[in-house]
């Protein structure tokens, strides 16, 4: 891999997980209400708010999806 | 279940286990390192960082070799159904091993130069075509972020708003990983290191967790083939039921089926969890409940309901004994829908 395609794929990553980070606030501060009753207000309590942040930062794509379609969570 | 979410659903058993645990890590890591200085070859002189890029990497690998085994073996010994049910919190600290050798790999190997640690790794070696210089690196870098995704999606936050479904299928990644991480070793410290220790951990790992699961998926053959009685699936003679456990019966059409016995009592209920899709066969009545091995989710044995104030259901289905043997109906009812059990000394 030449260094210029090496740091276009950092940067790339980068800015994914920076993105992900804005997605991931915008679930700490009522997304996740939003999608999930059960995670309203206090049924989702701070520390857990800080444990779900990783995985939003990791699979924002599909998470700011959910954050517009899904109103609960999907029944299987 | 439907409920607030807790940080961890820690209680005295699950805390015991991860201070057993945390004891057990901490020993291998003092074991390992003190080894590695004991007998490093003439003209070695191993840096405390090295020693311990080895000794995370190795135990993160032995880690995710025994989370894999896990499964397996409990289909045949209940005294692995503990590691079963606290499988989760093992995954989650075998990543956090896994990113403390990574960190450790990019601050020693690349974190001197001019050029971006990250950039460094992707570019330091770049004999892609080559097998004793292929940049293993980038595979342990792949396989940490599949186990991020994975650690990150723990909690039952992620089980509940990703569906059962998606949830399970990304957590399947983890032999995705696995694999990228046999390839990282073999490419790697092994192309290198010639004493036995690493390609002993290597060819156990890797030779324990494919022989375990193809002798349980050989088993679970041989579970679906069962002569039926009008169109019922024989499950077992009476006196072969363990009290308060069950016998998982796998139809050709449908999905397995746990057979529970309870004191006299004969019930069949679904054998996936509504919260992760745990092996209910695989656990034990407790209070008249079924009991998952993993996280402990409990289900009413005749109607498959969680008791109040839970609200998940599991499809039942009919058994009845007839001289002896106990049968039950590949059918499955509604989830939730009672059927009575049956009961031992009662004929259908």
């Amino acid at each position: 891999m030449s260094e210029a395609a090496a740091e276009t794929l950092v940067m790339a990553l980068g800015l994914y997980f920076l993105v992900g980070a804005l997605v991931g606030l915008a679930y700490m501060f009522g997304g996740a209400g939003r999608i999930d009753p059960a995670a309203k207000g206090k049924g989702l309590p701070i520390r857990v708010r800080l444990l779900i942040f990783p995985g939003i930062v990791g699979l924002w794509p599909l998470m700011l999806t959910k954050l517009f379609t899904q109103k609960e969570p999907p029944v299987s | 279940m439907s409920h607030d979410y807790k940080m961890v659903q820690w209680n005295p058993f699950k805390k015991r286990f991860d201070v057993w645990m945390l004891s057990g890590i901490a020993l291998y890591l003092v074991a390992f390192v003190a080894l590695t200085y004991a007998t490093q070859p003439a003209g070695n002189s191993f840096t405390p960082i090295q020693a311990m890029i080895r000794a995370t990497g190795t135990l993160a690998f032995l880690m995710l070799s025994f989370i894999l085994c896990i499964g397996p073996v409990a289909r045949f010994t209940h005294r692995f159904k503990p590691f079963l049910y606290n499988r989760r919190h093992i995954g989650v600290v075998t990543f956090l091993i896994g990113l403390v050798h990574g960190g450790l790999v990019l601050l020693w190997y690349h974190g001197f130069s001019e050029t971006n640690a990250f950039v460094s790794l992707f570019v330091s070696n770049p004999e892609y075509g080559s097998i004793s210089g292929f940049p293993f690196e980038v595979l342990g870098f792949i396989a940490l972020i599949i186990m991020f995704l994975m650690a990150a999606t723990s909690h039952d936050f992620w089980n509940a708003n990703l569906g059962p479904g998606t949830w399970k299928a990304l957590h399947m990644g983890v032999y995705v990983a696995y694999a990228l991480l046999v390839a990282h070793i073999a490419l790697g410290i092994l192309q290198f290191e010639k004493r036995p220790i690493f390609f002993a951990i290597l060819g156990t790992g890797a030779l324990f967790v494919i022989a375990l699961h193809l002798i349980s998926s050989i088993a679970s053959l041989r579970l679906s083939d069962r002569i039926g009685h009008e169109g019922w699936l024989r499950v077992a003679e009476v006196h072969e039921l363990e009290d308060t456990r069950a016998k998982i019966i796998r139809p050709v059409d449908g999905d397995a089926i746990a057979v529970f016995r309870d004191g006299n009592k004969i019930a069949a209920v679904s054998n996936i969890c509504r919260h992760q899709g745990g092996p209910l066969g695989e656990g034990k009545v407790v209070d008249g409940c079924i009991t998952c091995p993993w996280h402990g989710f409990q289900y009413r044995m005749e109607d498959g309901q969680s008791p109040p104030p839970f609200t998940e259901k599991i499809a039942t289905y009919a058994t009845r004994i007839i001289d002896g043997t106990v049968y039950v109906n590949p059918k499955p009812n509604e989830p939730g829908a009672p059927q009575a059990p049956s009961e031992i000394g009662v004929s259908a």
